[in-house]
């Protein structure tokens, strides 16, 4: 049974070091639920979703997508040691040097220098462009990160010439 | 069944519980729908004041309003973005929590012209009554109104959750807007 053991262990989507997943989730959205219920709606297209009819986009007028951000104290009942993302990601070709960005900020709402900032080029994470490709990725915090601090979460444009898509967002609260 | 069928039989099972998708299936007639689960950290500011963790029909999350917060649950959109043909009668329902007779809040639908911002459609359901007078508890509501044929793609539908002259919280929860027949 230690085989089995083992499988149930990859099978829960485990990184060790990097705390466990004990069933919280930060947030976890299909971008639905959102547009017109205060977010902004400019961040959600319809032009391609992965379920539903909204994905959130960034293109060439839009540097960022929706973002997520809360403190750290109200995004998660316990200490974080790291989030751990699925995704689903469009990138039209080859030149969508997009990336999925996880940050900490000292202050809420103020854009300064970043306690923690984590990006996923997307380009290492898709061979095939045009369709919908899952990302996985755990992004391990640093330690003794403070209560306020903001935790954020966004697709950033970087160079991408090309607009790239985010559905099906769900993050793991790793404690 | 031979054992290393069984593993990856339950390896699969594992796998669907512990990173499936859970996609949802939609209504054809559903224009939106809320339970509040997704909203918090994603409004210009992270949060919104109206999400409370207090009480809920579904989930963890609901809107409430009280003395602190007059709107909640709110939700805005043209007609045309919710539905692709002309929606003639709108079906809104969801579930509500009062504390009393007295926690008399409106559920407010309302259409305006983003134009000139002209209310040219206007319901206020009241909970006590909508509600069946059911305190403490959650309690169903219903209802199915008629929209003016002035109504146009680009009018905004608005609902929200309005305190009115309730003295003590409000809550709603699982609300969901239907075209209707």
């Amino acid at each position: 049974m230690t085989g089995l053991g083992l499988m149930v262990a990859l099978a829960s989507c485990g990184d060790a070091g990097a705390g466990r997943y004990v069933g919280d989730y930060i947030t976890q959205t299909d971008f639905d639920n959102l547009a017109g219920w205060g977010a902004d709606v400019n961040a959600l297209t319809r032009e391609h979703a992965h379920s539903g009819r909204f994905a959130t986009v960034v293109n060439t007028t839009r540097e960022y997508s929706l973002t997520y951000r809360l403190p750290l104290r109200e995004a998660s009942v316990h200490a974080l040691r790291a989030v751990e993302i699925d995704a689903w990601v469009f990138l039209p070709s080859s030149k969508a040097s997009a990336s999925l960005n996880v940050q900490v900020q000292p202050v809420s709402g103020v854009s300064g220098d970043a306690l923690y900032n984590e990006e996923l080029h997307l380009l290492d994470q898709v061979q095939e462009f045009g369709k919908w490709t899952p990302i996985h990725r755990v992004f391990v915090l640093p330690t003794r990160l403070p209560a306020e601090a903001e935790l954020r979460i966004f697709l950033w444009r970087a160079s991408s010439p090309e607009p790239v898509y985010l559905d099906d967002l769900r993050v793991k609260a790793r404690e | 069944m031979s054992p290393a069928f069984s593993a990856s039989a339950l390896l699969m099972l594992f796998a669907l519980v512990s990173c499936g998708d859970n996609a949802k299936p939609r209504p054809e007639n559903l224009l939106t729908s809320n339970d509040y689960e997704e909203l918090d950290g994603w409004a210009p500011d992270g949060s919104l004041p109206y999400l409370t963790k207090e009480k809920a029909h579904s989930g963890v999350y609901s809107a409430r309003v009280n003395s602190t917060t007059e709107y909640g649950g709110g939700f805005t959109n043209s007609l045309g973005k919710l539905s692709n043909t002309r929606v003639t009668k709108l079906r809104v329902h969801g579930w509500v929590w009062l504390p009393s007779k007295d926690a008399n809040a409106t559920l407010v639908t309302q259409l305006t012209e983003p134009a000139t911002n002209k209310t040219i459609f206007y319901d206020g359901l009241k909970l006590v009554a909508a509600s069946g007078n059911k305190f403490n508890q959650w309690a169903e509501v219903d209802k199915t109104m008629v929209l003016p044929a002035n109504a146009t793609y680009a009018t905004l539908l608005k609902l929200y959750l309005w305190r009115d002259q309730s003295a003590q919280p409000v809550y709603l929860d699982d609300l969901q807007v239907e075209r209707a027949e």
